[in-house]
């Protein structure tokens, strides 16, 4: 029996178009718009002018705090201006604009790879903090911060995440089959961040040729085990992962690190490596460019900045009319409206979706048949807390655990009768999380 | 089917917001739904639906009504002339046609006046019409004797559409199955005609019946045999099959069970209520046949109790609406236990009621929403109890 998490989960078409397809490396763009705001957490804080010359890894800004990370130019060039450019939310998100010239790295990132047994705990953190690599699967929470535990917390287990459960999206698929040794090595030094002797990798069983090479990397490696998962939805999810591999259940309202796991994705696994051994920041990464309609759907490396229609056109497709553009992928991914919009640290995928497939049928009255409670994973009530969401009953919203909600979308893809389920959660999380910051405040 | 669609584009201007029969639009956009797929797509949240959607919900469950029904065709034909004493004499064709002759009649009347009524409201809401009547169109047929007269069924598919549903707002609001209500009304409204030797079997036109001919029921017999010496009335193997006397789709338990596994398999009906429903069944037979008194009924085993009256029907057909019964996991479990429990006690305890499925299904449809909350209400407490640990 492979191991899954307990409760709920969906099945969606995997739609895997990209999976044979090697990573390409992108055409540099010629004009890149890099935002300030691309991690949880304060906005980075810019340290270059209008007209300064910079090489690609040079540090423009500065984390804003502890909760925070660098942000390093992803091209050489000129710094053309400081400007707003719409983010994948829609809402405009300042950004540094820089003019790209030729393709100048910093010198101090290295070509070959510098050997690290030698590095404690706290350098291989420093660097990681220094390169600003923050989760690569879309939440980007600030590395850094994760590798460093509260007080009195202990983290026992790694947890590689190579589950990439959105249909669709094949960036980390691709980068487990070509950079397996360095994904490896990355995961040393992560176990050496976190003083922990044990490592898992989940990765999906519909991905068996990157399996069978990680299996094959780590056979005389008796600290790093490769788990195959069974195929479900959202089993990337940092809660569900933990609950697949260790059988634990993180507690509401609480961190991972309670259960003693710390999740790292292998995209993020693969800049640590090149962070701490090669001295690279986090500037470029991995992006799946796909959808039925492309003529050639593609993994890309891209730089961070690039606007998306460069990637959509390198993968061609012309003109983007009728259908919609989604940064991510098609269960949590979000529609944008234009495709001016940067890609970011947190970007793993274009995705292309004609009209017949993002049908949405006529909203219906609920039949009460319950199969959103079955395939919640977090074992909550959706119709429920839609219906009080719906009626602004933000109390009984909080006391049915509205804040648990991990905004997978199962709930709204199984109804029957087309609810947007998780559009109404999401509104009452945004009004109960805003009650609970006040109650704190007023607290303090 | 390029032609309808035409059609329907060219009528379209008619029912629109302003055309000339703007009034009609729910009407229209009723029969557009039911040809074509509605032409909405996401904006927000997942960008991807699963293919399931209300209107395929109902017509899996029609297919899967369907075996039960056309069984229970050839059986009004098979009883009929068995009555007759003529089965060796007439070819499988002509009995299953004299059954669809029977019950053709009773179906198109529930449908035109179910939907009718459905078409009505929404007219006058300004409501969609939904696809719910299409199922519980076909129900309330199968759960009739042969020999309903017509106007009785338009009387209690009026009365369960009009005060069942649309009075508690239509699909997805009605707190107990419309099917069951409508079987119900006219089970108290008329008793004569939904029990007794003569409602089940269509004896019109026979001029001499056979040897040994009674009508009744197994279930009716049941209660008439007075000790535990008499014969259990009908054996299971005729009940497990279906040639007995009963309601039109109750009484082959395999054809039902063939649609009970259209259902699980493509996860529409709930196999943990058919589960735990059957469970309950089993638990409280099993507890008559040890403590019960000496009656036929009483010391009957088990297997035979599951197979005879509407209990497999009701497990499958009827306990699994999803609009009346418990939604929650550990809700479908308790709900389904407690039909099987009390349909056995009912129809064992009181000789009045033959039809204890009925009843305990209605009964737990009223407590479906008092179970869920309960259910609900639970998971809170757990959850808090987790992160409490922790803390």
């Amino acid at each position: 029996m492979l191991k899954t998490f307990k409760i709920g989960g969906i099945h969606p078409a995997g739609n895997k178009l990209s999976a044979g397809k090697p990573i390409e490396k992108l055409p540099l763009p010629k004009i890149v718009f890099i935002p300030i705001a691309q991690h949880i957490g304060a906005p980075a804080k810019p340290i270059v002018q209008i007209g300064d010359k910079v090489k690609a890894g040079q540090l423009i800004a500065q984390a804003g705090g502890f909760v925070s990370a660098n942000i390093h130019s992803s091209v050489s060039g000129t710094v053309k201006k400081f400007a707003p450019a719409p983010d994948s939310g829609g809402y405009p998100k300042q950004c540094i604009v820089i003019e790209r010239e030729g393709d100048e790295w910093e010198e101090s990132i290295l070509n070959k790879e510098e050997n690290g047994d030698a590095l404690d705990s706290k350098t291989i953190i420093d660097r990681i903090k220094q390169a600003g690599i923050v989760g690569m699967g879309g939440a980007t929470f600030p590395t850094h911060v994760k590798l460093m535990p509260p007080p009195g917390k202990k983290a026992e287990i790694l947890i590689i995440n190579g589950v990439e459960c959105e249909p669709y999206l094949t960036a980390d698929h691709r980068l487990m089959l070509e950079k397996g040794e360095e994904i490896i090595k990355g995961i040393h030094l992560l176990m050496k961040a976190l003083n922990v002797k044990k490592s898992c990798i989940g990765i999906e069983n519909n991905k068996q040729d990157a399996i069978k090479h990680l299996t094959e990397l780590t056979s005389g490696d008796p600290e790093v085990t490769v788990v195959p998962l069974k195929m479900k939805y959202p089993q990337g999810g940092e809660k569900q992962l933990i609950n697949a591999i260790t059988g634990r259940e993180v507690p509401s309202g609480a961190l991972p690190i309670e259960t003693g796991a710390v999740v790292s994705n292998v995209g993020t696994t693969f800049a640590v490596y090149e962070a701490v051994l090669k001295n690279k920041p986090l500037f470029e990464r991995v992006v799946t460019v796909t959808g039925k309609r492309l003529s050639k759907p593609s993994n890309f490396l891209v730089r961070i900045g690039t606007p998306i229609k460069e990637l959509i056109e390198a993968a061609g497709v012309s003109s983007i009319e009728g259908g919609k553009v989604i940064c991510g992928g098609p269960m949590m991914g979000r529609a944008v409206n234009s495709t001016d919009i940067p890609v970011s640290k947190g970007t793993s995928g274009v995705l292309l979706l004609p009209e017949e497939e993002s049908k949405r049928g006529q909203e219906q009255d609920c039949i009460r048949c319950g199969r959103c409670i079955t395939v919640c994973p977090m074992g909550l009530e959706p119709y429920l807390l839609a219906t009080v969401s719906l009626k602004k009953q933000w109390d009984v919203a909080e006391e049915h655990n509205v804040m648990d909600c991990i905004e997978c979308g199962s709930c709204s893809f199984t109804c029957p009768t087309n609810r947007p389920l998780l559009d109404y959660i999401r509104q009452g999380k945004k009004n109960v999380g805003g009650i609970l910051r006040a109650r704190k405040i007023k607290k303090q | 089917m390029k032609d309808l669609n035409n059609l329907f584009e060219k009528a379209k201007p008619f029912v629109e917001k302003g055309g000339k029969f703007h009034w009609l639009y729910s009407t229209y956009e009723a029969f557009y739904a039911f040809c074509f797929v509605s032409k909405n797509t996401s904006k927000s949240g997942t960008h991807i639906h699963d293919y399931i959607d209300l209107k395929r919900t109902m017509s899996i469950v029609v297919i899967a009504l369907l075996p039960a029904l056309l069984f229970g065709m050839y059986n009004v034909g098979y009883q009929h002339f068995g009555a007759a004493g003529m089965l060796n004499s007439t070819d499988f064709f002509k009995i299953f046609l004299f059954g669809f002759l029977k019950v053709l009649p009773i179906i198109v009347v529930s449908y035109v006046v179910g939907l009718g009524i459905e078409f009505l409201f929404a007219q006058l809401r300004g409501h969609q019409v939904n696809e719910g009547f299409l199922v519980t169109g076909l129900l309330i047929p199968m759960i009739m004797p042969v020999n309903v007269p017509l106007w009785m069924v338009a009387v209690a598919t009026a009365f369960s559409v009009i005060f069942v549903k649309e009075v508690f707002g239509g699909t997805g609001m009605n707190v107990w199955n419309p099917a069951l209500v409508a079987r119900a009304f006219l089970f108290f409204a008329y008793p004569a005609h939904m029990s007794g030797d003569s409602a089940w079997i269509s004896v019109s036109g026979i001029e001499k019946l056979a040897d040994g001919f009674t009508g009744a029921t197994p279930l009716a017999q049941a209660i008439t045999a007075e000790t535990a010496n008499a014969p259990i009335p009908v054996d299971f193997w005729n009940s497990f099959t279906g040639l007995i006397p009963g309601s039109i789709g109750e009484t082959s338990t395999i054809a039902i069970l063939i649609g009970a596994l259209i259902l699980i398999f493509t996860g529409i009906g709930s196999w943990k209520i058919m589960l735990s429903t059957l469970g309950g069944g089993i638990v409280m037979a099993l507890i008559f046949n040890i403590f019960g008194g000496n009656n036929t009924y009483m010391t009957m085993p088990f297997w035979n109790q599951l197979v005879i009256g509407g209990f497999a029907f009701g497990t499958v057909f009827m306990a699994t609406d999803p609009v009346s019964s418990a939604q929650t996991e550990r809700g479908k479990w308790i709900y389904g236990f407690l039909i099987g429990v009390l349909a056995i006690l009912i129809r064992v305890i009181n000789p009045a009621f033959p039809e204890g499925m009925m009843m305990a299904i209605l009964l737990m449809n009223t407590f479906a929403p008092l179970i869920d909350y309960i259910v609900v209400q639970g998971n809170i407490k757990r959850r808090m109890k987790r992160s409490k640990i922790i803390a």
